[in-house]
């Protein structure tokens, strides 16, 4: 055996959690279920941990190609890494193995949704082991088989919760989510008709700024946006983050968006990165910044806890995306570094935690109530100090006051805008954060106001308890959020191998 | 899952948003062409990887070239895909009779003659000849998913007696369903001991190999197609077979 690397690691990263399906499917409902997927998910916490140190001990900007089959590129598949996919992977892994303990509490049998457990975890591990097929992938095809598996298992985790509402959600978020992947998978088929390679890295070196590539660049924005939903095209989130169960929200707004926008970023900056326009990456940013606004105003004006956080997720992947252009300036390099990547790296992390933290502390918070409403939360601080807390601690994040990762982020997203001369993008940037603090002090002003009635009424009682798994794991992802603000250079070193970080 | 959801149309006869929406498919239909007639009308056409495809055919194990992309070449596509069948049945598998056998023969006092003789004379020739297709796929157009398209539609046919009720949620047919996946990855991953990388098939074995996971494929993939189709019927068929169970006892 030849010496232990990270890209011998990756094929396993993949199959671990299709195992844990193909597990989680055959055991059924049963008493070890809990405690076998936890085991699962340690292992692949593990196993990406290792992946991760292996692949920043390499020193490298990308890790060697796993052959798959010994064909190579045109004729078969590889898988590789650079900076950007092991953080994803690694985001992923962290995600998952919390996320999966909240789980094993919420689909337990002290509550209602226990019963929707046989169904949950296969399609969970399968939408795990998509996710991290897609971040190693060299492949356009590949890559549009990985959207399949998470398009397809995410939208029924949507219906799992049943009612009417998630149902209707599923289904749009089906027929959204496909029609996107239809027109990836068109402009795939025109880039292999110019190209003659599926290989993301031989289609790059004979990309050039001819017709059909620039088609094909159309087409896969149209498709990944659809898929990220970015203002006008978010009009299918709100409805299927919402309503789907607590866990599966978390994931959808954490990693599930953020999936569609790696493979955006890889095929902007990296594949097809010869066609791109300063006009393009302006609309890109125009709508960025037309989401920030409009998703920050719809959560200000939602009475639902839930879809109050989806439609902050809506204004969130606004910021990210003015990172089309404010990479511009640097656009010669034509490639996925410098101080505008570097912002929307470190939001897409600091999102993803914050985020998963909220969603997680405000199904809490609703387990408790007994419903979703906002008026409701009045003083619910009393009851449940601890997921106010963490909901509290995942806004300041998602406003970006310091010290939280939010902070970090957008202060990288303000130096980079003034630096290229960008300034409009910072009053948009600014006014997202305020429309951000009203909506989020919103809910935090009725959760901290005493209300005797309220708080001594019997209704209480009858609502189950929180499990302490799930209250700490929140805390966790909230904690995770603190620590990320001190901690920069971290995430940014994983993202960045070779060049050196600065700016901070 | 989605089964239960209401699809009954009760709009007045000429909807306004239908136009709308006819209307917008034809102009996307018609951007559709303009753009597929202007990206064909492109010189730069490249010759693909066909050329690759006949060079290394002799080394893949099978003479089909479709089947040495989709079971060789790209293998670890296809794997991904039999995820995304699982995936699918997951999401409309009935939750409910975990315990109740995997296969249940019901006695039908009322027989349909002709429905039965059909029954009787086609479904064997299916069967027999989905085998063919998948023994055929090796060196001709055929293959797992043809075979086991045709074990559906013949099972579809069994199904429309109501003599015969499949039990998606028992063990066995999660043991089924599950197969092709199972024993892809199993051969898949023992090749990285054995050849040192993921679904590099040793020349001498590659048939084989491919026949076997295509066989497995096929299992699979029938009862997946079965289970769609028993799930759309489903809503009819409660109450008959609740009947039927009167009946017996």
């Amino acid at each position: 055996m030849n010496e232990l690397s990270s890209s011998l690691l990756l094929p396993a990263i993949v199959f671990l959690p299709l195992l844990a399906a193909i597990i989680a499917f055959l055991i059924g409902r049963n008493q070890l279920q809990g405690r076998i997927n936890i085991c699962f998910s340690l292992a692949q916490f593990l196993l990406v941990v290792l992946t991760t140190l292996l692949f920043l001990h390499e020193q490298t900007y990308q890790s060697e190609r796993y052959v798959i089959g010994g064909w190579g590129a045109p004729l078969g598949i590889d898988l590789i890494v650079d900076g950007f996919s092991i953080l994803m992977i690694a985001l992923t892994g962290l995600l998952t193995l919390l996320i999966t303990l909240y789980s094993a509490s919420y689909f337990s049998d002290k509550y209602s949704a226990s019963e929707k457990s046989l169904r949950f975890w296969p399609l969970w591990w399968l939408l795990i082991s998509g996710l991290n097929a897609l971040f190693m992938s060299a492949d356009a095809f590949n890559i549009y088989v990985c959207l399949e598996i998470i398009g397809l298992s995410a939208a029924a985790l949507v219906a799992l919760q049943g009612s009417r509402a998630a149902l209707e959600a599923a289904l749009r978020y089906l027929l959204v989510g496909l029609l996107g992947s239809l027109f990836y998978l068109f402009a795939i088929a025109i880039l292999y008709r110019s190209h003659g390679t599926l290989d993301l890295m031989q289609i790059a070196e004979t990309a050039n700024h001819s017709f059909p590539d620039k088609v094909a660049m159309i087409l896969i924005t149209i498709g990944l946006l659809l898929k990220i939903a970015l203002f006008p095209l978010h009009f299918w989130l709100p409805p299927a983050h919402a309503n789907a169960p607590t866990p599966v929200s978390a994931i959808l707004s954490a990693l599930v968006v953020k999936a569609s926008l790696y493979i955006l970023i890889k095929f902007w900056f990296d594949v097809l990165g010869a066609t791109i326009t300063l006009g393009a990456s302006q609309m890109l940013g125009a709508l960025g910044g037309a989401g920030i606004i409009y998703g920050s105003w719809c959560a200000f004006r939602a009475t639902q806890l839930k879809v109050l956080i989806a439609y902050s997720t809506v204004a969130q992947l606004g910021y990210i995306f003015l990172l089309f252009p404010l990479s511009e300036y640097s656009m010669g390099v034509s490639s996925f570094t410098g101080s505008a990547s570097q912002a929307a790296v470190y939001f897409i992390v600091a999102h993803a935690c914050a985020k998963a933290a909220m969603f997680l502390a405000a199904g809490n918070l609703i387990l408790a109530q007994g419903n979703g409403e906002i008026a409701q939360l009045k003083g619910i601080a009393v009851r449940e100090p601890l997921n106010v807390l963490v909901f509290a601690v995942a806004g300041i994040s998602l406003i970006g006051l310091p010290p939280s990762a939010g902070f970090i982020a957008k202060w990288l997203l303000l130096t980079t805008a003034i630096e290229s001369g960008q300034w409009w993008w910072v009053i948009v940037v600014i006014i997202g954060g305020l429309l951000g603090a009203m909506y989020l002090f919103k809910v935090l002003s009725l959760a901290f106001s005493t209300d005797p009635a309220v708080v001594e009424s019997p209704t209480s009682k009858s609502t189950p308890q929180v499990s302490n798994v799930m209250t700490t794991v929140a805390l966790i992802l909230a904690l995770i959020t603190l620590a990320l603000g001190f901690n920069a250079e971290f995430i940014l070193n994983i993202s960045n191998t070779v060049s050196e970080v600065s700016g901070i | 899952m989605f089964n239960t959801l209401n699809i009954e149309y009760d709009s007045p006869a000429v909807d306004k948003s239908a136009l709308s929406l006819i209307a917008s498919v034809l102009v996307a239909g018609f951007l559709l062409a303009v753009t597929i007639t202007i990206v064909l009308s492109d010189k730069g056409h490249n010759t693909g990887l066909a050329p690759l495809i006949t060079q290394n055919i002799e080394l893949s194990g099978v003479t089909n070239p479709v089947t040495a992309v989709l079971l060789n070449f790209r293998a670890y596509d296809t794997l991904l895909e039999i995820a995304v069948l699982l995936v699918v049945v997951l999401a409309i598998l009935p939750t409910r009779d975990h315990h109740a056998p995997f296969f249940k023969r019901i006695v039908v006092s009322k027989k349909n003659l002709v429905l039965s003789a059909l029954q009787r004379w086609i479904a064997p020739a299916v069967v027999v000849f989905a085998g063919y297709l998948l023994w055929a796929g090796a060196h001709q157009p055929g293959g797992a998913f043809q075979a086991g398209a045709l074990l559906a539609g013949a099972s579809v046919l069994m199904f429309q007696s109501d003599t015969y009720q499949v039990n998606y949620t028992s063990l066995m047919a999660r043991v089924l369903l599950v197969l092709s996946l199972v024993v892809f990855i199993t051969i898949g991953t023992a090749l990285i001991y054995f050849e040192g990388s993921l679904l590099t098939y040793p020349l001498a074995f590659s048939g084989l190999l491919i026949l076997l996971i295509e066989t497995c494929a096929t299992v699979s993939i029938t009862l997946a197609l079965a289970s769609l189709y028993s799930s759309f019927i489903v809503s009819e068929n409660t109450s008959v077979t609740d009947n039927k169970h009167r009946t017996i006892k």
